[in-house]
């Protein structure tokens, strides 16, 4: 299983050149190794497609590669974005394009917790309240948006009820591309008409594709860098295996009942707590966002609770800890006695809140090695000395805001 | 069937005899059969319960934590139970036993015990052997009201001031009587729906069937509209009726609604048989049927609300387990209530055993057992029996 440390980051960066290169080859991500084809430039000036009747004048057309969509070619850079789930909006923020997003799934809702992070990082502001909830997308809402991009994935949207082949390739032909890849999620199976073409690719890979969409290549580079530094970090501390605790990731919204989620599955969705090679302190028989009661948890036995959305202003994670250890069963399990009861982010999560996360989860996980978390009941990311910090956060915000040195 | 009472088993005064025989005439051989199987079936879906799950225990500590000396001889335990008192120290496989797997069996009896009377009143109100609280719009009420609570009114506490202190009432501990407010506005709606110079018992239905449609779909909005993953897992486990996670607590909420529901519809009966002979029958006898239908409905609704409360909508019990008594001890309401409070609980654990053992330590929700086991029931019911529909 490749991690999302990215090792050969550092490599596949040599060979990209600034300004307009153009990345070809797929990569094949996921369960191979991670070792990814080199990336080839070309420069393309073809404008049109046999569907327009019109040719116009490219400025420079390029394109990018990236599965299941295959090649996929952009006539300039987009200025208005579609996106769907998070961790593809969470890469727009990323570039500094959080604002052109036009559409998300549940945008309030992420938008309350993406501004739970950005009290942190100077300069940078978000708002995506009010934008099109894009779950249920339809065709008709699409020609409304008239985005220059969807930040989607084909393959996520045809698994809707009422999306067709047809209608996925109508979309991409009479408005915009699509550029996205869902399943690598949790490496979950695509719908049939994609399986043969579909990949998987960590986190970071698929950032870095979608920022040769923006032509925002030196942003990827620059973040990816930092990303590289936190796994160092993480890697050159980590604990023996022996020292790592039981993990229960959760969602507490009913204390006596929650929805397990699995924390070492490969796939970007654990992209910020894999590195740690947690222990699941539930088996493989148990699916994410199953649904257990106290006694599965007592049996679980976890040193750590982590609370799903804990860090979200929605979510009470005081009236969860102390549910817990109200609990007469609870309070017997040892993350419940030793006050470990951690808040979570989201999963879906892009660069920036990976980062963030990464260095949450290391501090939750192991204090002794990585620093302590602090206290957290509400309120922002917690602001943490910088002696404790894993990462630079002007740095991150420079990046975001493209006032910084590559 | 037998047609001889069982065999004395109260000691009697001399004079009593009447009474003795007014009580013993209706409870025949087939009522004795079906409550005893009802009673096995729940001991032994109690037994699997208290014996298995995902807390790794052996069967000899299971039984021995059960009769813990240390449980069941407390005071400050059963205080702690029924009183919601801090739970004393105990060890661990008694705290799992008594606070998570008994209290779930009892939870399922009164849910079960709750929509099997509620279920029959709901039939012989309406004259229709299809009426349940399902589809009088009862449950989608009570249903949309918790969500509501859920959604909006969470967190919200009432201070009560109290003859010992102050008592001080989370929302959640008034789940049942926003329920019930609920299903009551529900029904007033189908009643005034379905009245026209007095209701029928065809009108009512239908009535109900088109509230409830309507308040499904407010319902399925309610967390449609909701972003938070949260509030829609929780909406999901109201709406297709869950007993993961219920405890004492639930226990301590459903008890005294229960007793008072069961109690109004045991001495109901009678007003119910005369109900069954027709409208015009039970006017020539006295009866104000509208006055009386409305106020067993009300009965009704509470036995449904206070089952809802604690377990959400578990479908197909209030509909099936009268058809099943029925089919045993005929449509004597005397016999039928008694078969229901015996018979409801008996479904709703043995549901319960799948709905927790099936998949552990993953819990489906119970509704979802009790439906794949009802809707084949009651096909099979359709093809054996000629006309059904009209009581």
């Amino acid at each position: 299983m490749v991690d999302d440390a990215g090792r050969d980051m550092t490599t596949r960066r040599d060979y990209v050149k600034y300004g307009g290169s153009i990345l070809g080859g797929a990569l094949l991500a996921g369960c191979s190794g991670g070792q990814s084809a080199d990336p080839t430039a070309e420069s393309t000036t073809t404008t049109t497609t046999a569907s327009e009747s019109t040719p116009t004048p490219a400025e420079s057309s390029y394109t990018v590669t990236m599965a299941p969509m295959g090649e996929v070619e952009f006539e300039g850079v987009p200025e208005t974005i579609f996106t769907r789930l998070t961790h593809l909006a969470g890469m727009a923020f990323a570039l500094g394009r959080g604002s052109d997003v036009n559409a998300l799934h549940a945008p309030d809702y992420y938008d309350a917790l993406w501004n739970q992070f950005t009290p942190r990082l100077p300069g940078v502001e978000l708002d995506w309240t009010g934008r099109y909830s894009s779950w249920n997308v339809s065709k008709e809402k699409l020609y409304e948006l008239d985005s220059d991009v969807h930040l989607a994935d084909p393959a996520s949207v045809l698994a809707l009820d009422e999306w067709g082949m047809g209608d996925i390739e109508e979309i991409r032909e009479n408005v915009a591309p699509w550029f996205g890849n869902t399943f690598s999620n949790a490496h979950k199976s695509p719908p049939e008409a994609y399986a043969d073409r579909y990949e998987y690719y960590t986190l970071w890979e698929q950032f870095e594709k979608v920022s040769q969409v923006f032509r925002e290549e030196a942003k990827y580079e620059a973040l990816a860098e930092i990303h590289d530094d936190v796994m160092a970090t993480v890697e050159a501390d980590l604990p023996a295996s022996d020292a790592r605790p039981g993990i229960v990731m959760g969602g507490f919204s009913d204390p006596s009942a929650p929805y397990v989620y699995n924390v070492d599955t490969p796939g970007y969705l654990t992209a910020h707590v894999r590195p740690f090679q947690p222990v699941d302190a539930f088996g493989d028989d148990v699916e994410s966002g199953a649904r257990v009661d106290m006694e599965a948890l007592a049996e679980a036995n976890p040193d750590v609770i982590l609370v799903f959305g804990g860090l979200h202003p929605s979510t009470d994670i005081s009236e969860i800890r102390s549910s817990l250890e109200d609990d007469p069963v609870g309070s017997t399990i040892p993350a419940v006695e030793n006050g470990r009861i951690y808040p979570q982010g989201g999963r879906y999560q892009g660069p920036v809140l990976n980062l963030f996360q990464l260095e949450m989860t290391a501090k939750q996980l192991y204090p002794d090695t990585f620093g302590e978390w602090p206290e957290y009941a509400e309120g922002p990311y917690p602001e943490l000395p910088e002696s404790e910090q894993f990462f630079d956060r002007q740095r991150v915000a420079d990046i975001i805001n493209g006032e910084f040195e590559a | 069937m037998s047609e001889t009472p069982p065999a004395e088993t109260q000691s009697s005064d001399a004079g009593s005899g009447s009474l003795r025989e007014r009580w013993l005439g209706w409870f025949d051989g087939s009522l004795f059969a079906l409550c005893l199987a009802s009673v096995l079936v729940v001991v032994a879906g109690g037994l699997v319960q208290v014996s298995f799950g995902a807390y790794t225990m052996t069967f000899f500590r299971a039984w021995g934590a059960v009769f813990d000396p240390n449980v069941v001889l407390s005071a400050k335990a059963w205080e702690a139970f029924l009183l919601g008192a801090p739970t004393p120290e105990m060890a661990q496989e008694s705290l799992i036993v008594w606070n998570i797997r008994l209290p779930r069996v009892f939870v399922a009896v009164f849910v079960g015990m709750n929509l099997a009377v509620s279920g029959a009143i709901f039939q012989g109100v309406t004259r229709n052997e299809l009426a349940s609280p399902f589809i009088l719009g009862v449950s989608s009420g009570a249903g949309l009201m918790i969500l509501l609570t859920l959604v909006v009114l969470s967190g919200i506490t009432i201070v009560v001031p109290f003859v010992f202190g102050t008592l001080v009432l989370g929302i959640s501990s008034l789940l049942p009587v926003i329920a019930a407010v609920g299903g009551i506005v529900a029904f007033l709606i189908v009643y005034a729906i379905a009245w026209k110079n007095g209701t029928s018992p065809v009108r009512l239905v239908l009535a109900g069937v088109i509230v409830g449609t309507v308040f499904s779909s407010l319902q399925t909005g309610l967390f449609f509209f909701a972003d938070d993953i949260g509030v829609v897992q929780s909406a999901i486990s109201w709406t297709t009726g869950s007993l993961t996670g219920t405890d004492w607590e639930q226990v301590r909420m459903i008890l005294p609604w229960s007793v008072l529901a069961i109690g109004l519809a045991l001495v109901s009966a009678r007003q119910l048989n005369v109900l069954l002979l027709g409208e015009e029958t039970a006017k020539s006898l006295g009866m104000d049927v509208e006055k009386i239908r409305f106020a067993l409905s009300g009965v009704a609704v509470l036995a449904a609300a206070a089952s809802i409360a604690a377990a959400g909508i578990v479908g197909f019990v209030g509909l099936i387990v009268p058809h099943l008594v029925r089919n045993i001890v005929g449509s004597d309401y005397k016999k039928l209530v008694v078969g229901c409070v015996f018979a409801g609980p008996a479904l709703m654990v043995a549901a319960d055993v799948g709905a927790r053992l099936a998949l552990s330590p993953v819990q489906l929700p119970v509704g979802i057992v009790t439906g794949l086991v009802g809707g084949p029931y009651f096909l099979y019911l359709m093809r054996r029996k000629q006309n059904m529909g009209a009581l």
